[in-house]
């Protein structure tokens, strides 16, 4: 009986001693881990604003073009693709931040696309930059009375700027700057799914 | 491609050839004398310089020439081996750089297990590029895995055998990942040690390479098995001290998946992001998942996505060379661990990538040595793998692999 007893004590001192080792084993690979960058500052609510721009299979807008009268756009969400309208004339399928079109698309429609409030096309472009690390600190300001972020996306060239409400995280706004014409739009509705 | 002359020391013994080939073998046999086994050493190295070299040099052709042209073939001028930093490695340079970040229902990087972008994060910091660090890294680990797995090798079979193993895998078609930026040349070093360790009975350094490579490659948590299994073989000698270390080594890779998701929590806000993360990208585990790969791949012609045919056609070469290494004698616990990392994946509903994970399951290619005792089979393996090498490097102007 006392060799058994010895033996289950042996036993227990062996599996106490592993977990022991296996903590300072877990310790050890989180402190390698955690030499690893920490999320920039602003990418959780970004994730956010990503995450609501999913949520979203409509849009509305009116689009601000210089030298042109306010455009109505609509932008549908389909599973693999985006449908674009604005005004009567122009209709495009997007998918991603690709534009399915046989002509190569000139500067004022990527100005008219980037600023319908297409939300795949928006979230997509929030992706690319928290993916590639760029900065997606969110501006706070205000907008008619009401609290607003707001978002850089483009690159160096063109400067997009996506408004959202500070408490919904819903798109309201979005303006295009590139060095030889500016445009924005004002997001009127945006429907969710289910 | 044939470096040296060592193809004469990985060619089969005279009397292990022919009808020895499938004959059940002892576990363990004397090791070789240690002069045999520096020459051998030096030979694998020969072998791992000739196929390295022969990598880099079909990459770099790979880039000049204008055919098979893809818009993602990286330019030449660029990078002369961007070719050896793309797709999979781009992640992994995104998290070196910038940490990881989740982000619902889009590609994002906590997919990707965090050892190899800590050491390029710790290179970085010393002024190494990261392109420059992902390769050197992975080239220098594999040539590591290699020397270890032969070590491992010839406690498991006779020791030609895991000389053969080890060339095989050097010039393994699906063995151009080991060049590249990603983590299977660290994995392969870090799973090889533990097993060599292991059987030295060093248990604590044992369970550091197995935490090191599950952190590296999930895949590292099966190391469980063979480490269980070697501590339990021993286990009637062992003083309580040693047992200890034994039952830690054995948690290790448990232990270091447990880390890695306390970090994601606290860093990312999610234990499991790493799950989440996969399943953006077209991998949810699931109790259906196998019929759904299979699904997949009846499907594959139709969908344009004929490499999955690759990927499958590789998961069926490795589980009949396990079947092969089983019956020639290597422990159940290490073909279970190779079936492990085989199968698993299956269960997330795709043989993507398959090709590439079981680069991991060393008794694989302890089962193609036993393939190539017979010479003209030996002669034929090499022969194919350099070719379909070569295709392979290739093939990464138009896929991931």
């Amino acid at each position: 009986v006392s060799r058994l007893a010895s033996g289950g004590y042996r036993t227990i001192l062996a599996l106490a001693g592993a977990a022991m080792l296996a903590a300072g084993i877990a310790a050890t690979s989180f402190a390698v881990l955690a030499s690893l960058a920490w999320p920039a500052p602003g990418s959780a609510l970004a994730v956010r604003v990503v995450a609501r721009l999913d949520s979203l299979h409509l849009t509305e807008s009116v689009v601000l073009l210089p030298g042109r009268p306010p455009l109505p756009a609509s932008c549908r969400v389909h599973p693999r693709a985006e449908q674009l309208a604005v005004g009567v004339t122009l209709h495009l399928r997007l998918e991603g931040t690709r534009i399915v079109e046989k002509r190569r698309a000139t500067r004022t429609r990527l100005a008219e696309v980037d600023v319908a409030g297409c939300p795949r096309l928006l979230a997509d472009e929030l992706v690319a930059r928290l993916d590639g690390g760029r900065p997606t600190t969110p501006r706070p300001g205000w907008v008619a009375g009401h609290p607003v972020y707001r978002f850089r996306l483009g690159d160096s060239e063109i400067v997009v700027v996506l408004t959202v409400a500070r408490r919904s995280l819903l798109p309201i706004a979005v303006s295009f700057a590139s060095p030889s014409l500016r445009a924005s739009s004002v997001i009127v509705s945006a429907g969710t799914r289910g | 491609m044939r470096p040296s002359s060592a193809a004469a020391g990985a060619a089969p013994q005279a009397g292990s050839a022919g009808d020895a080939a499938l004959t059940p073998l002892p576990i363990a046999l004397p090791s070789a004398p240690d002069a045999a086994a520096a020459r051998a050493r030096q030979q694998i190295a020969i072998w791992w310089f000739g196929s390295r070299a022969f990598v880099l040099a079909s990459a770099l052709i790979a880039q000049i020439t204008p055919w098979p042209w893809t818009p993602e073939q990286p330019s030449f001028v660029g990078h002369p081996f961007s070719l050896l930093g793309s797709w999979d490695a781009l992640w992994y340079r995104m998290i070196a750089e910038h940490g990881y970040l989740l982000i619902p229902e889009h590609s994002s990087d906590p997919a990707f297990f965090p050892l190899l972008p800590v050491l390029e994060h710790w290179l970085a910091r010393a002024g190494v590029p990261d392109l420059v660090s992902g390769t050197v890294i992975a080239n220098g680990a594999f040539l590591v895995g290699l020397l270890a797995m032969y070590e491992l090798g010839r406690k498991l079979l006779p020791e030609t055998d895991a000389r053969r193993a080890a060339v095989y895998l050097a010039i393994f078609p699906y063995g151009f990942v080991f060049s590249m930026a990603y983590p299977e040349g660290l994995a392969l070093a870090l799973v090889a040690l533990a097993g060599v360790l292991a059987q030295r009975n060093r248990w604590l350094p044992a369970g550091l390479a197995a935490a090191a490579a599950t952190l590296a490659r999930p895949e590292g948590i099966f190391l469980a098995l063979p480490l269980a299994a070697a501590a339990y073989g021993v286990r009637r000698s062992m003083s309580p001290s040693t047992r200890a270390r034994a039952f830690a080594a054995v948690l290790a890779g448990p232990a270091a998946l447990a880390a890695f998701c306390a970090y994601l929590w606290i860093a990312i806000g999610s234990p499991l992001a790493w799950s989440e993360a996969e399943s953006a990208w077209g991998r949810a585990f699931s109790p259906y998942g196998v019929g759904e790969a299979l699904l997949q791949l009846t499907s594959a012609p139709s969908h344009h996505h004929l490499w999955l045919i690759r990927d499958a056609l590789f998961c069926v070469g490795y589980v009949s060379l396990l079947a092969i290494a089983w019956r020639a004698g290597i422990p159940p616990a290490w073909v279970l661990f190779g079936l492990a990392i085989v199968l698993l994946p299956l269960a997330s509903g795709t043989f993507t990538s398959d090709g590439r994970f079981g680069l991991l399951a060393l008794p694989a290619f302890w089962g193609l040595a036993v393939v190539g005792r017979n010479s003209r089979a030996h002669r034929v393996v090499v022969a194919t793998s350099v070719v379909l090498l070569a295709a392979g490097v290739v093939s990464l102007t138009a896929t991931y692999p």
